[in-house]
């Protein structure tokens, strides 16, 4: 077929574009270290929060940063090219995002703005009171962020490789210019700090936006239309498998796919705001307001997401094959973009994905950054440290989460790097009853929801491994038996309930034998407080909370 | 409605709406049989699909509707609060609307 040239020879006009495209990006993430500075460079409110200044429409691209990354745009569309509607779980689930977050974020907002909070973990240990607690929130936020950076970069090597440079395989050559995009990206994230990745969000959505018009408008006529699309994808996805004797999928949810499907939908969506790159954006905003009025407009990114999805059928109805993609399904929308457009505009294409990994890949490792200085540094290691100092952690280790998140898709293989960024979703719910729990209620001792932390932990690592397939031996599946039952849910959730069960147990034993509750730093009112002219403008000398 | 001499409650009738509109598509999405059919199409599109597309932009409207709901609710407090200074320091609310 004449779609399946795919990786012959250097596609030199697309490679031209990407390029041209990268230095530009390159060059405004350089100037954004000047960009609407409030105050003193060498203070982690500025590096790590812009500020805390951004308002509304900034803050709607950065928010948007999170949620659309590049890896979003290669595996949503490679999940339903090989399995079918299962994949769609994505479009609930970012439905399901947006009512949380417009019922919690709020309250973490106004608290953070009053503490002077960061990250998360600095939010629970003012709440609960202890510094143990704290850091299980902050090592399970870095252990779930770094292979979600990872990604970002199997994202790149995906473009890389469909206009015929760069590979699988891990030769130093052919890495080289995966290599060079990291380098710039990590010089910039240290100098301008969360300002780069906001200034890019801008070029990155417009990108991203065009390039999804165009793509469902133009390769649908292209390929006979919807009702073919979908026929084609339907059509394949029954075949049989020669060694399994299973159909790969199908275009609707199977029998037993229906609690799958609904608890992948709500353990993400619970999950997503979880994750420290996705509090940021929230945390950097300028006023309460902002966080609700702004969820709405957000939508627009959940309904982009689902015209996304759709690319992995436009995949299937346009010929190409596990097979032809060289095994590998991530590889699908940049090999679909290939064949379709023009290569100018499959430069502008391609382009779009790499620009949109290094977004997210920016404010991730600024977020494992903070979470680094605030609960592991300060807190064990030196107290005294003043802001300049935390500033200084903070982009060193911004360096340093990159690069090992780069010896990580270098030194292992791309199958690795999903593996634990599935793991990571999972890991990362545990942390829920902890920060959302405790916006609401003091309830639970510390050390209940500690052990309940653990207890999902464990669960959910274990639970997790042991899946395997006919491919892989473990982390074949995000769903697993639920015990005692025929049915399959998502692993998060199950290990979350896990985790509640644990929580309240040990919680009722814990206030029966009156252990020891720690000391709360909130008051009710810091919940539901606004930011006032007065405080925005002190936000820079407002005094650490230790 | 507004105006009165008792002080909002917890629960008022725009906290109730706002509740609804955030409920409404966590409960469509959830009910997963509902909507995992072929038919009908539309635009080549089987149900599954174009139905949690327009889910999409429905909630997005909804929740413009909840924060309205939200914003409204809130102003009157705050001149309920104004009203009857009662409290020992009025919290300043700031320039929300700006």
């Amino acid at each position: 077929m004449r779609y399946l040239a795919a990786s012959t020879g250097v596609h030199g006009v697309e490679l031209g574009v990407v390029t041209a495209l990268f230095v530009l990006v390159a060059v405004l993430g350089f100037l954004a270290a000047r960009w609407r500075r409030t105050g003193s460079p060498q203070h982690l409110h500025e590096w790590g929060l812009g500020g805390r200044s951004f308002g509304g429409f900034i803050t709607w691209f950065l928010i948007g940063g999170d949620l659309y990354t590049a890896y979003t745009f290669v595996a949503v569309p490679a999940a339903l090219f090989a399995g079918g509607a299962l994949g769609f779980f994505a479009v609930g689930y970012t439905i399901l995002v947006w009512p949380l977050v417009f019922i919690f974020l709020p309250r973490l907002w106004s608290v953070s703005r009053k503490h002077g909070y960061v990250t998360p973990a600095d939010f629970v240990k003012g709440r609960h009171g202890s510094r143990s607690l704290s850091l299980a929130i902050a090592v399970t936020g870095i252990v779930a962020t770094m292979p979600y950076i990872a990604l970002q970069l199997v994202g790149i090597q995906s473009v890389l490789y469909v206009m015929g440079i760069g590979s699988n395989s891990s030769s130093f050559a052919q890495d080289l210019p995966l290599f060079v995009a990291f380098i710039i990206l990590a010089a910039f994230t240290y100098t301008s700090g969360l300002r780069a990745p906001a200034m890019i969000a801008f070029v990155k959505d417009l990108l991203i936006y065009v390039t999804i018009l165009v793509a469902v408008i133009y390769i649908p006529t292209r390929l006979g239309g919807w009702t073919h699309i979908f026929g084609a994808a339907s059509t394949r996805l029954a075949a049989k498998n020669p060694v399994t004797h299973l159909p790969a999928g199908s275009t609707l949810l199977a029998h037993g796919g229906t609690l799958p499907f609904a608890t992948l939908a709500i353990g993400s969506a619970m999950a997503l705001f979880m994750y420290p790159h996705a509090q940021i954006g929230v945390l950097a905003t300028k006023q309460r307001s902002t966080v609700r009025r702004n969820v709405s407009a957000l939508t627009v990114y959940s309904l982009m997401l689902g015209f996304v999805a759709l690319l992995g059928y436009m995949a299937i109805a346009a010929g190409f094959t596990g097979k032809s993609l060289g095994g590998n399904a991530q590889h699908a929308v940049p090999a679909l973009f290939d064949a379709m457009f023009p290569s100018w505009f499959a430069g502008i294409a391609l382009a779009a994905i790499v620009i949109g990994a290094l977004v997210p890949a920016a404010i991730m490792s600024i977020a494992a950054a903070n979470l680094f200085t605030r609960n592991i540094y300060v807190d064990f290691v030196n107290p005294a440290a003043t802001d300049s100092q935390q500033t200084n952690v903070s982009k060193w280790v911004s360096l340093l989460v990159k690069f090992g998140a780069l010896a990580f898709v270098l030194g292992l293989d791309a199958t690795s790097a999903i593996n634990f960024q599935l793991l990571g979703g999972v890991l990362i719910l545990q942390t829920f009853p902890a920060i959302v729990g405790g916006l609401y209620t003091r309830y639970f001792h510390r050390w209940a929801l500690l052990l309940g932390w653990a207890a999902g932990i464990v669960y959910g690592t274990v639970v997790a491994w042991q899946q395997s397939s006919a491919t892989q031996h473990h982390f074949a599946s995000q769903v697993a038996l639920i015990p005692w039952t025929h049915q399959k849910a998502y692993i998060a959730v199950t290990a979350l309930v896990v985790n509640l069960v644990v929580l309240v147990v040990s919680n009722l034993v814990l206030r029966a034998i009156k252990a020891p509750a720690g000391v709360d730093a909130t008051s009710p009112a810091d919940y539901d407080h606004d930011s006032d002219l007065e405080q925005t403008a002190s936000v820079t000398t407002e005094p650490e909370t230790v | 409605m507004a105006g009165g001499t008792t002080p909002p409650g917890m629960i008022t009738p725009l906290r109730l709406f706002a509740a609804l509109c955030i409920l409404a598509p966590t409960v469509a999405v959830i009910a997963v049989p509902t909507y995992n059919t072929a038919t009908p199409k539309l635009g080549g599109f089987p149900f599954f699909y174009w139905y949690q597309l327009l889910l999409v932009v429905v909630t997005g409207i909804l929740m413009v509707a909840a924060y309205w709901a939200m914003k409204i609710d809130e102003r009157r407090r705050k001149e309920f609060r104004a009203a009857a200074p009662a409290e020992p320091a009025g919290r300043d609310g700031g320039e929300a609307g700006a």
